[in-house]
């Protein structure tokens, strides 16, 4: 099995958990399904592509900073009065709000397509995109350092392996009930390791009538923490370069 | 190469594993089937110190000075474990058992991957030179995550492993502090049964109906109500039997006499290998025996490492590893074969109360036994205990006899100095108030009347004066006395004094402690007359000094209510009846008191395994709000003999000391400690804040003594300039 393996650059970038308006927040890493949201808009397809990720990085800090805010309210009246954007007769509000961003993201992806015959494919829209790449917000610009096929392969280990360069990642939640992956502890402190996430992947239209159509999203269990390593004699997914791969 | 374990005397890590080996044998032989893998323990003696080999370590030994990049020996000692090998031969948990165990044997230092792997690359020259018959070192390696993941084995996650964690890490601490002081990790009693059979041969006395009991319950937890005087010490002893115990008491002073009792009456010889007393002033006590040829330092040392096949305790040394603090395991591990006798259980507050019951479910669940002895139950403590599934078995029967000795007079009024002095009629009488405060009053009015032979006991005198007072009232209580008087007190003559007054007149405080107060009077003697020698005062309309603060509301109005009905002559059995009225879990489930307890209990379950640190524990435990004075005026006057001792204090060893000047030093040194708190008095810690004091006196790195600005007199005590504070929990 092959995979597409991408190491990009990003200043600044928000990747909006979803429930969050008043201040944007950001998860620590791109979810999977803004990952495939790229590289289905770099490769101009329309419909998904069945496709395994994998996200590993780290980002040097976080600040936070203002953004215009539009607010729209169901049914709401321009007004003159107020300091409003007029829509027809509606009125958009218009005020500053607050986003967070991480700085300096580095990141570590792979991407395994189900159909491996769109491996070329990809790999060629990546390292020739026709616009401009970006991951996160439109204005995320992901700066794509390298693009490589790498052979994907489960590998029983002699011993335990980290994932280096300080990375973080997601792991999902089945490697670490498996005993693949195993979380270091803080000594005495606390038990708890590890942040847990349900994050989106892919969705399906889901069609309620009178021409409402939502999305269903599949939601993936993982656990986002830097304390990572893969156990010892465990059969673990790795790719050429003896990194692990995290797919899901 | 050598590879030094200690510098101070110089020992190798191979002499100091040696040393571990020969106490783990000693500890198998005396112990063979408790329910440990013995290979692991075995394992964690031999690699626990391995991690020293390293250069940094190495050379703070030679110089004295830490290298702050130096890793902790105990964790690096765990890449010396060849998990490879051990894995063939053990299941997971065993390995992980072993690593946690060694790589926390020491309280200290970080698991900085790393960092460690660096040590550890540091260290493979070191291996070529390291020659050991015990073990071969192939290679130096990190141990997998699934063997040691640097996050603790916790209770909540897998309490199968956390018990045999507690067993194997609490084993190797105990096996390793008695290797590096020198000392058996366990002395094996063989000599109880003996000794008993001896003593009763001497007094010429069969077993009575309780000590048989006790005999024939060796294997059980057991619970007893038993009268005084019943020999229930000798019961308890019976009961251990030939195996390793622990005599838990509430106050240091009975503990003190328990264990000079035991030491003197029925162990005779060579007690020191046989019997020690456990609590904050062991060494003092030692001290105090004053026996030539006796190794202080050597006894203390088994006493304080448990080592000791008989051990007379306060219950904070032992039960606070309920909390389970960094490094409370040996605690755990040494009770859970052992057999643990609880005295004197309607003492404790409700605190402690909490701390007792977590504490026996620990230890029954890892298989030590308790037993209860008590004078009365509260019925509802065993109901909590059975909600804290503690399994135990309650004699069918209580241990009391007929005899009647006691004559209820139940006065519906404050306690007065006129109804006393109206009965005085030159017998022995005993006053008890609720409050220091409130028998200082009586003592005065009694003064003021010019009644002849008064005299007064609180916990608010200094000791010297206290010591006098304790034992002139014991003097006076004596049978053989044909001497009479009035002593004013408080609740601290309720237990540990073996006093037998004619008369007692008491406030009314709840109804465990005044049948405790009533063993004061008519102690062992039949009451025959129509007359009363009890005379209780409820206050009438109003509340008794200290309902409210030291006594509960509910239980003062419970206890009230029910001794309506008693009037005259009352017997042991009427006495228990009442008690299980008053404290049935119906009646006292809504109480403030009840509610403490289980506050309690949910409060220390929730507290984190390893949360804690042992200070902060040893501080909760004890809830320390009083503070320890020297009145100024006792002060300027033993000025000089205080400052003499204090030079002594002063005094440090030199370099070149041998271990013997090093012994005699501490010997003077706590020689003279003594003398200076003989000086010194505990006040509630309010009463500190609302006084001055002109000066401090160190006595050592952790106790001060403060020179206090209050009054103080021989005959009344310690009294406080400002009147206007609330009275305390613990002011009695």
């Amino acid at each position: 099995m092959k995979a597409i393996r991408i190491k990009l650059y990003q200043n600044m970038v928000n990747y909006k958990i979803p429930s969050s308006f008043q201040l944007k927040e950001t998860y620590p890493l791109p979810p999977y399904s803004t990952v495939i949201g790229m590289v289905h808009n770099l490769c101009g397809y329309k419909e998904y592509q069945e496709m395994k990720i994998s996200i590993q990085g780290k980002y040097h800090s976080k600040v936070n900073d203002l953004y215009t805010r539009y607010e729209f309210k169901n049914g709401m009246e321009f007004d003159k009065g107020r300091h409003q954007l007029q829509a027809d007769k509606f009125g958009i509000c218009r005020g500053i709000s607050t986003v967070e961003l991480l700085t300096d993201v580095e990141l570590l992806i792979h991407i395994i397509p189900e159909n491996q015959d769109l491996i070329e494919e990809i790999k060629n829209s990546l390292d020739f995109p026709k616009i401009f790449p970006a991951l996160g917000r439109w204005e995320d610009l992901a700066v794509i350092g390298e693009v490589k096929i790498v052979e994907i392969f489960e590998e029983e280990l002699e011993e335990d392996l980290s994932l280096g360069d300080n990375y973080s990642v997601y792991i999902p939640l089945k490697m670490i009930k498996d005993g693949k992956i195993m979380l270091l502890g803080n000594g005495n402190k606390t038990s708890n390791q590890g942040t847990r996430y349900k994050l989106n992947k892919n969705y399906k239209k889901k069609d309620y009538g009178r021409n409402r159509v939502i999305r269903k999203w599949n939601k993936v269990e993982v656990v986002y923490s830097s304390r990572v390593l893969a156990v010892e004699n465990e059969k673990i997914l790795l790719d050429s370069d003896k990194k692990i791969v995290f797919a899901v | 190469m050598l590879y030094l374990a200690k510098s101070n005397p110089r020992e190798t890590i191979q002499e100091h594993t040696d040393k571990l080996l020969e106490n783990y044998n000693i500890l198998k032989d005396i112990y063979p089937n408790l329910e440990i893998n013995w290979d692991i323990l075995k394992l964690a003696c031999i690699y626990h110190d391995l991690g020293k080999m390293n250069s940094k370590f190495q050379k703070k030994l030679k110089t004295g000075k830490r290298d702050k990049d130096e890793v902790a020996h105990n964790i690096l000692s765990i890449g010396f474990v060849d998990t490879k090998r051990l894995k063939d031969i053990f299941q997971i948990d065993e390995i992980r058992v072993l690593l946690q165990a060694i790589a926390y044997h020491h309280e200290r230092g970080e698991y900085d991957l790393e960092k460690f792997e660096e040590e550890l690359d540091l260290m493979k020259e070191e291996i070529k030179n390291f020659v050991y018959d015990k073990i071969q070192i192939e290679s130096l390696k990190k141990p997998s995550i699934k063997y040691f993941n640097n996050s603790r084995i916790r209770e909540k996650e897998n309490e199968e492993l956390f018990y045999k964690y507690i067993m194997i890490k609490g084993l190797l601490n105990r096996i390793d502090y008695a290797a590096s002081s020198d000392i058996k990790v366990e002395i094996e009693n063989v000599f109880l049964n003996k000794s008993l059979d001896s003593w009763r041969e001497k007094k010429q006395v069969k077993w009575n109906e309780l000590q048989v009991f006790m005999g024939k319950n060796q294997n059980e937890n057991v619970i007893v109500v038993a009268q005084t005087g019943m020999g229930k010490t000798e019961a308890g002893l019976r009961w251990i039997g030939n195996n390793k115990g622990f005599f838990t008491l509430p106050l240091k002073t009975a503990i003190n006499k328990i264990y000079e009792r035991i030491k003197d009456e029925i162990i005779e010889e060579s007690y020191s290998e046989k019997i020690g007393v456990l609590h904050s002033d062991t060494y003092s006590e030692y001290v105090n025996l004053n026996e030539d040829d006796l190794d202080i330092e050597n006894y203390y040392t088994k006493t304080k490492q448990l080592s000791m096949p008989l051990t007379i305790s306060t219950l904070d040394q032992l039960f606070n590893f309920v909390f389970r603090y960094r490094g409370f395991e040996p605690i755990l591990a040494t009770l859970s074969y052992s057999k643990i006798v609880i005295d004197e259980i309607q003492m404790y507050s409700y605190d402690l109360i909490a701390y007792l019951v977590l504490g026996l479910y620990y230890i029954s669940r890892l298989g030590g036994k308790f037993a209860i002895l008590t004078a009365t139950l509260p019925e509802f403590l065993l109901d909590i205990m059975k909600e804290e599934k503690i399994s135990f078995k309650r004699a069918e029967r209580d241990f009391i006899n007929e005899k009647v000795r006691h004559s209820i007079k139940i006065e519906e009024k404050e306690i007065n100095a006129e109804d006393i002095i109206e009965k005085y009629n030159k017998n022995k009488i005993l006053v008890i108030c609720n409050t220091v405060k409130k028998a200082q009053e009586m003592y005065q009015k009694l003064i003021d009347n010019n009644i002849e032979k008064v005299e007064l006991l609180h916990s608010r005198f200094i000791k010297k004066d206290r010591k006098v007072k304790e034992k002139r009232i014991t003097e006076l209580g004596k049978i053989e006395s044909k001497d009479y008087g009035i002593w004013v007190s408080t609740q601290i003559v309720e237990a540990s004094l073996d006093i037998d007054y004619d008369l007692l007149f008491t406030e009314l405080s709840d109804l465990n402690s005044l049948f405790q107060r009533m063993g004061r009077c008519y102690r062992k003697r039949e009451f025959k007359e129509e007359t009363y020698n009890c005379f209780v005062f409820n206050g009438g309309e109003k509340k008794c000094s200290g309902v409210g603060q030291v006594i509960d509301r509910d239980i003062f109005q419970f206890s009230k209510d029910i001794l309506k009905e008693v009037d005259g002559k009352i017997d042991e059995k009427k006495k228990l009846e009442l008690i299980n009225r008053v404290y049935s879990t119906e009646k006292i489930k809504d109480t403030k008191y009840y509610e403490l307890i289980k506050k309690n209990i949910s409060y220390v379950k929730k507290i984190d395994d390893y949360e804690k640190s042992k200070t902060e524990v040893r501080n909760m435990f004890r809830n320390i709000e009083s503070v320890t004075i020297i009145p100024k005026k006792i002060y300027r006057e033993n000025k000089i003999e205080i400052d003499e001792n204090l030079e002594i204090l002063e005094k440090v060893n030199q370099k070149d000391n041998s271990a013997e000047e090093r012994k005699a030093l501490r010997r003077e040194k706590e020689l003279a400690k003594i003398e200076i708190l003989k000086f010194s008095v505990s006040i509630p810690y309010y009463a500190f804040k609302n006084g001055t004091y002109d000066e401090m006196i160190k006595i050592n790195k952790y106790e001060i003594l403060y020179i206090f600005d209050c009054e103080y007199s021989k005959d009344v005590g310690v009294s406080f300039k400002n009147k206007k504070n609330k009275i305390d929990p613990f002011d009695c």
